[in-house]
């Protein structure tokens, strides 16, 4: 490929794919072809933290939302608090969560808090082929490893064997592609 | 097919005839991934669909203050589950994109038929067409893109049979 018509599918790709899996991602929807078109839904404790319905406490080092605990925990938990040490606890809670969640929202399914993951897009032509990463630590958990005990993936990129974009990502490809070609012929 | 118990749409598009059995099905399932794909789009920004449509009809302030901190734009998206049903299914001769789960089917009905025959919200509640009727097209847009995978699919397979 000449490096003019590379520079150029660069460009190209970056706005019209980049820009489009993006779009997806926004709307929760999967950017890999399967049979699944939306990505799984959060789960039930990450949707109650969401809207500030979940409390965690610290026990052992460790963040333990209330609702895990047994009815006896439950119970010495609430012996060992005042109900004024306890409605400080909530309200800290609640104000903490309210801060950290304003703007998500429990549907669609983004994969976007703070942004980060999303903005770690990075799009590059290695050997005349396109190359597409996000470089956030996040995203091979997402997207590979799996995320909670259930160890729920939810796609940003085809990696496994045999994976492939949906048709519309793979037609933004080709159609940068062709424009570069067509512009530099 | 749009009734309380399942709704879909289908696409039987004229193939050429050199395509096989396991060509056509795998046509299919391009298609139907694209239009789902398209579908979703549309509807999360408050667009419908179906052809001559336009935009969903907006939602209600009140619902809308009480249910989607005062967005008006109508996502199909409260609890996600209508939208997480909507699926495809291709063989040789067609793609049916829809929901076949009988509580997603009903509400989807509700919608686009703006809830015809219930108790107390029929007529009160704005038909938004999230798929088309028997009768109805998909837009243009999901038109043109699945001329376009049947054009590309076939010569493909035309210059891979003139090869072997």
């Amino acid at each position: 490929m000449l490096e003019t018509s590379r520079e150029d599918f660069k460009k190209e790709i970056k706005n019209s794919f980049g820009g489009e899996l993006l779009d997806l991602l926004e709307k929760g929807i999967n950017p890999v072809k399967q049979s699944n078109n939306r990505q799984t839904e959060y789960s039930e404790s990450y949707k109650k933290q969401i809207e500030g319905k979940l409390m965690f406490f610290k026990k052992g080092g460790k963040l333990i939302a209330i609702e895990e605990l047994s009815k006896k925990e439950l119970k010495s938990f609430r012996a060992s608090k005042s109900a004024s040490e306890q409605n400080a606890k909530n309200s800290k809670f609640l104000a903490y969560s309210k801060q950290q969640f304003k703007d998500k929202k429990v549907r669609p399914v983004n994969l976007k808090l703070t942004g980060a993951l999303h903005e770690s897009l990075k799009i590059d032509i290695t050997r005349d082929n396109p190359y597409v990463e996000f470089s956030d630590p996040k995203a091979i958990y997402h997207n590979d490893v799996g995320v909670g005990p259930k160890k729920t993936k939810r796609r940003l990129l085809p990696t496994g064997s045999g994976e492939e974009f949906t048709l519309r990502l793979f037609q933004k490809i080709k159609n940068a592609l062709q424009k570069a070609i067509k512009k530099n012929i | 097919m749009i009734s309380k118990t399942e709704v879909w749409k289908e696409i039987r598009p004229e193939l050429p005839d050199y395509l096989d059995d396991s060509e056509r099905t795998d046509l299919m399932n391009e298609i139907g991934d694209y239009v789902l794909t398209s579908m979703l789009d549309l509807l999360a920004d408050g667009h419908s669909p179906v052809e001559g449509v336009g935009d969903l009809s907006k939602l209600t302030t009140k619902y809308a203050d009480a249910q989607k901190d005062g967005d008006r734009t109508p996502n199909m998206e409260l609890g996600g589950d209508l939208l997480d049903s909507l699926k495809y299914e291709a063989d040789a001769y067609g793609v049916k994109i829809g929901t076949w789960e009988e509580g997603q089917a009903i509400k989807a009905y509700g919608h686009i038929t703006g809830f015809k025959g219930h108790k107390w919200l029929d007529g009160k509640v704005a038909p938004r067409k999230i798929l088309p009727s028997d009768k109805e097209r998909f837009v243009q847009d999901i038109q043109d893109g699945i001329d376009t995978i049947i054009e590309e699919f076939s010569a493909g397979v035309k210059d891979n049979n003139q090869v072997g």
